[in-house]
């Protein structure tokens, strides 16, 4: 049922996932002309953090306890239904993207019990906040999804990727365009980047993932740093598989233009994060919904093609 | 058949007998919930039969004064007796186990409880326009003196007023439909409607008066604004055999009266859809705002409703489209999210009641930290909470699931209105789970973790080992829903055919139920395996990593030395920036004080959000109603002669027309 290789490249994707993030802070580095820290700092945060013991506030429950495990889990998981490498997913049947963003649900289920659970003034602050957008930023992945639906006639994920071929872009430049757009306001919501958050935000009151974790320590905090990692990865290689394709190369080449794709896309995060600042909470809503008016644009776009 | 019928009569028989020997209260108690539960469990028998081997039961002969009436135990009317036959007995069993305290056998909550049940059960097997109405009426009465049975509490009382009024403009209108329904096939009997020839426009006008009548018990907006008030203030028990069974007769009544009418027009599916998406949304932002525990839950069947209804309406809708297998999937999905969202919901309504008994309150801003003191509680309001928030492996994702695809389905078909309705469809469902996500990972977390913001020195009370019966069968019941759902495809599929009967065409590819197979599987054992690795994980992380961890600190709150439960974030403080961005459909009250100065000594601040339809339409539309009919209260005095007086003018004028006139 699950093809080896697919588990191979799974657990590379697993591997390479916490490389993302310090490609990033690289690039900001590089637009700030710092020298920044190393690429692979989050492996030695992650490896630090192991070593650690913990410590909990005497206000939580086993939900605290639990909730890393339960996000971590559900992000592997989910890892398991996106293409990686322009190959077909671990798993793949229709409706399979259904179930990728309802697990990713489960962990932000989690993520908010969790800043619940603490009784802290800020925690539930980034919980009301990422439950907002992130219930805003669902249908307009959803949009994007219906327009390759519709040009793909698959409802797999797998099946419309395999679809999506250099020459069909070629013919519709302004659908791509649009959806990778889309998708890419999208990777910033989920992933907590700006302009939605800050990761480096040092201020209770303006962050909203990072506030959510502020309790946490040690194993916890790595287990749910890596997640984090991971839900960047799964984003982005959406995003790679809708822009590149390189269908019926050697497995190598495939690979390596994934890898590519998938630095390519960091490093746009950064030049973002390095050339905007970050938008007032008031406008994010609209800037959300933005997003799904430009995959219904491109579906207007196609409807009127035809 | 005869079995279901025997079990209808015990029912009865037990409802009147408890308050007759009300004396002996335990005795009464056994007896009313004894009645109901081993009467569900002796109807359970034919229903299944039915249901799982195709059993066919002949059609029974009423012989009522004016003519004869059917009663039928088809599929459908099997499918839609499983929430009454699970709620009913669990519900009995429920508030058996807390009648001491809650002092139920002393009046006619046994009476009212078994007769609600009954006719209900009635209902389903009515197969004649005048059994079925009667049968209606009696399931409503009874329901509203269920939800006034404390009626020394004036909101109880306020909100069974509101059902009763709502209940009886609904049945006003499901009248003027069996009336019509009569008119064109000359008989009131269910086989002949079926057969009646209906100009387009009789069906529409038949098809709308039903989503009229039956959309008052569904919770179709406007129509719900009885619904969160009686849920709320009834009892617990009672508000999940309301929620759980009573108002999925609503679903039970519009798929037989679509059943009866000719194919679907694509208007009909339209606008099933859009007012489903316009429930569920308005339902679920309206439900982040409350601060009563049991209205958030109140509106998150109403939200259940609009998903409900929206599949119905995108199989409607395939149907005039001629596509077979989205119909299939799409009334699949509905059928299988009604039992579901009854099981959840009533786990969800017991819980409420376990939280408020303990804590004496529904105000989520009075709780806090339960979860420490009612284990068990938090355990079931937790599953029962990711269930009806749609997250895997519960059983509601399933449904929400084959109701995603039915819209993924729909987007591959070349035409701008397919893919206007998948739009709707995606969108609106992952708008509403999402929203949904928050509604009850808010819920949760207000009422089970934090710092409670209760009295300390108050003496809470996990519940007792007898009344955690009712919510261990519900749990497993979720359990079971999940885990048998590809099994169930098939069964479920066999009704679905029933109502849609060949409207759509047959599919010559592949029947949903092959459709759907692989991918529930898939998705089942998926996210089972992913639940069986993070409890794993649990047992590894305790036994081997737990070492040296230390959990007597305090929470990290910016530096402040001594933070205590107020400081934590409130119900609306964390519904805030939602009902600010829809401020304009949710029109919230804000209560407090601003800030102001350099040195502010006191602020305050808090929003409640009653319900907009009731503010803004139908408090001013009644207000207008009775302004109009004042003028004939003149008429009505209480003075005997006059009214003697009345019926000998009405005489006289009727004499004369007869003498004039004819």
């Amino acid at each position: 049922m699950i093809s080896p290789l697919s588990i191979i490249f799974w657990l590379l994707m697993m591997l390479m996932a916490p490389v993302l993030p310090g490609v990033i802070n690289k690039t900001k580095a590089f637009f700030a002309g710092r020298q920044g820290p190393p690429v692979f700092q989050l492996y030695y945060d992650i490896s630090k953090l192991l070593r650690k013991t913990s410590v909990y506030s005497e206000t939580s429950t086993v939900v605290t306890r639990l909730a890393p495990l339960a996000i971590l889990f559900s992000t592997l998981a989910a890892a398991l239904l996106v293409p990686i490498a322009f190959r077909s997913a671990g798993l793949s049947f229709a409706g399979d993207i259904i179930l990728l963003a309802y697990l990713l649900g489960i962990g932000r289920f989690f993520m908010v019990l969790a800043a619940l659970d603490r009784g802290s003034a800020f925690e539930g602050m980034g919980a009301a906040r990422e439950v907002l957008y992130s219930a805003l930023a669902e249908p307009a992945l959803f949009c994007g999804l219906l327009v390759l639906i519709n040009e793909t006639s698959q409802i797999s994920l797998s099946g419309i990727y395999e679809k999506l071929t250099t020459e069909f872009w070629l013919e519709n430049p302004a659908t791509l365009l649009l959806i990778a757009t889309s998708w890419m306001i999208i990777l910033l919501v989920e992933n907590a980047r700006i302009p939605i958050d800050d990761p480096n935000t040092h201020l209770e009151l303006t962050m909203i993932h990072e506030v959510m974790i502020l309790d946490y320590s040690s194993k916890d905090l790595a287990l749910i740093e890596f997640a984090s990692a991971v839900k960047l990865a799964v984003f982005s290689s959406l995003l790679v598989g809708l822009v590149f394709s390189c269908q019926g190369m050697s497995v190598l080449v495939q690979l390596a233009v994934f890898v590519a794709g998938m630095l390519l896309v960091s490093i746009i995060i950064g030049a973002i994060e390095s050339s905007i600042a970050r938008m007032k909470l008031l406008h994010i809503p609209k800037f959300i919904v933005g997003s799904g008016a430009l995959a219904i644009i491109a579906l207007i776009l196609k409807l009127s093609g035809n | 058949m005869q079995q279901y019928l025997i079990a209808i009569a015990l029912i009865t028989v037990g409802g009147i007998l408890a308050p007759v020997i009300r004396k002996h209260r335990d005795v009464s108690n056994i007896v009313g919930a004894g009645s109901a539960i081993i009467g569900a469990l002796l109807a359970l028998l034919p229903v299944l039969k039915v249901l799982f081997s195709g059993a066919d039961f002949p059609v029974l002969l009423l012989s009522l004064p004016l003519g004869e009436a059917s009663l039928k135990l088809d599929a459908v009317s099997a499918f839609f007796a499983l929430p009454v036959l699970v709620l009913l007995p669990v519900t009995a069993l429920f508030s058996g186990a807390v009648s001491r305290q809650e002092k139920y056998g002393a009046d006619g909550y046994w009476f009212f409880f078994n007769t609600l049940g009954a006719a209900m059960l009635l209902l389903l097997i009515a197969a004649n326009g005048v059994v079925f109405l009667v049968a209606w009426e009696i399931m409503s009465v009874a329901a509203f003196f269920l939800i006034t049975h404390r009626d020394e509490i004036a909101t109880a009382r306020s909100a069974g007023w509101k059902f009763l009024i709502a209940s009886h403009i609904g049945t006003a209108a499901l009248m003027l439909l069996f009336a019509l329904l009569a008119a064109s096939s000359g008989s009131l009997e269910f086989s002949q409607f079926a057969v009646a020839h209906f100009t387009t426009g009789m069906g529409s006008l038949a098809f709308f008066l039903a989503l009229f009548g039956f959309g008052v018990k569904v919770g179709l907006l406007p129509l719900h604004v009885w619904m969160p008030d009686s849920y709320t203030y009834a009892d617990a028990p009672v508000s999940a055999l309301l929620s759980g069974a009573m108002s999925k007769m609503g679903f039970y009544g519009l798929l037989r009266v679509l059943m009866l009418l000719p194919a679907p027009a694509a208007s009909w599916g339209w606008v099933l859809v859009i007012g489903g998406l316009l429930t569920g949304i308005f339902a679920m932002i309206t439900a982040l705002a409350q601060s009563d525990l049991k209205k958030v839950i109140s509106y998150s069947s109403m939200e259940n409703a609009g998903i409900i209804l929206m599949a119905i309406g995108c199989s409607a809708l395939a149907m005039s489209w001629k596509q077979p297998l989205i119909a299939g999937i799409a009334m699949v999905g509905a059928l299988l999210h009604v039992l579901n969202h009854s099981v959840c919901k009533g786990l969800l309504f017991l819980g409420s009641g376990a939280v408020s008994w303990g804590l004496g309150t529904r105000k989520l801003e009075l709780m806090g930290g339960l979860a420490k003191k009612m284990p068990f509680t938090a355990v079931c309001f937790a599953i029962a909470s990711a269930a009806i928030s749609g997250l895997p492996p519960f059983n509601n994702f399933v449904s929400e699931f084959i109701i995603f695809i039915a819209g993924l389905q729909t987007a591959t078909i070349e035409d701008p209105a397919a893919l206007l309705l998948a739009a709707i469809v995606l969108a609106g469902l992952a708008l509403i789970g999402g929203l949904a996500v928050a509604t009850f990972a808010r819920t949760f977390g207000l009422v089970f973790l934090g710092a409670s913001r209760h009295d300390k020195k108050q003496e809470i009370n996990e519940i007792t080992p007898l009344v955690r019966a009712p919510f261990i069968i519900l749990m497993l019941l979720v359990g079971v829903l999940t885990v048998a759902s590809p099994w169930l495809l098939k069964p479920i599929h066999a009704v679905a055919l029933l109502i849609m009967k060949d409207h759509a065409g047959i599919s010559a590819t592949a029947s949903p139920v092959e459709f759907l197979q692989q991918p529930i599987i898939m998705v089942v054992q998926f996210s089972l395996a992913l639940l069986v690795l993070v409890i794993a994980g649990w047992q590894i992380r305790q036994r081997f990593f737990s070492e040296g961890d230390r959990s007597d600190r305090m929470t990290w709150d910016c530096g402040y030395a001594e933070p205590d439960a107020r400081i934590q974030y409130t119900s609306s403080s964390f519904s805030q920036t939602i009902v600010d961005l829809f401020s304009a459909i949710i029109r919230p009250y804000k209560h407090g004080e601003k800030v102001s100065g350099l040195f502010p000594q006191h602020a305050s601040f808090r929003t409640d959000a009653p319900d907009s339809f009731l503010r803004y339409l139908f408090i001013p539309l009644f207000g207008l109603v009775d302004r109009g009919l004042r003028p004939f209260r003149a008429l009505q005095h209480g003075r005997l002669h006059l009214y003697i007086c009345y019926v000998a003018i009405t005489l006289l004028v009727l004499l004369i027309w007869k003498v004039v006139v004819l």
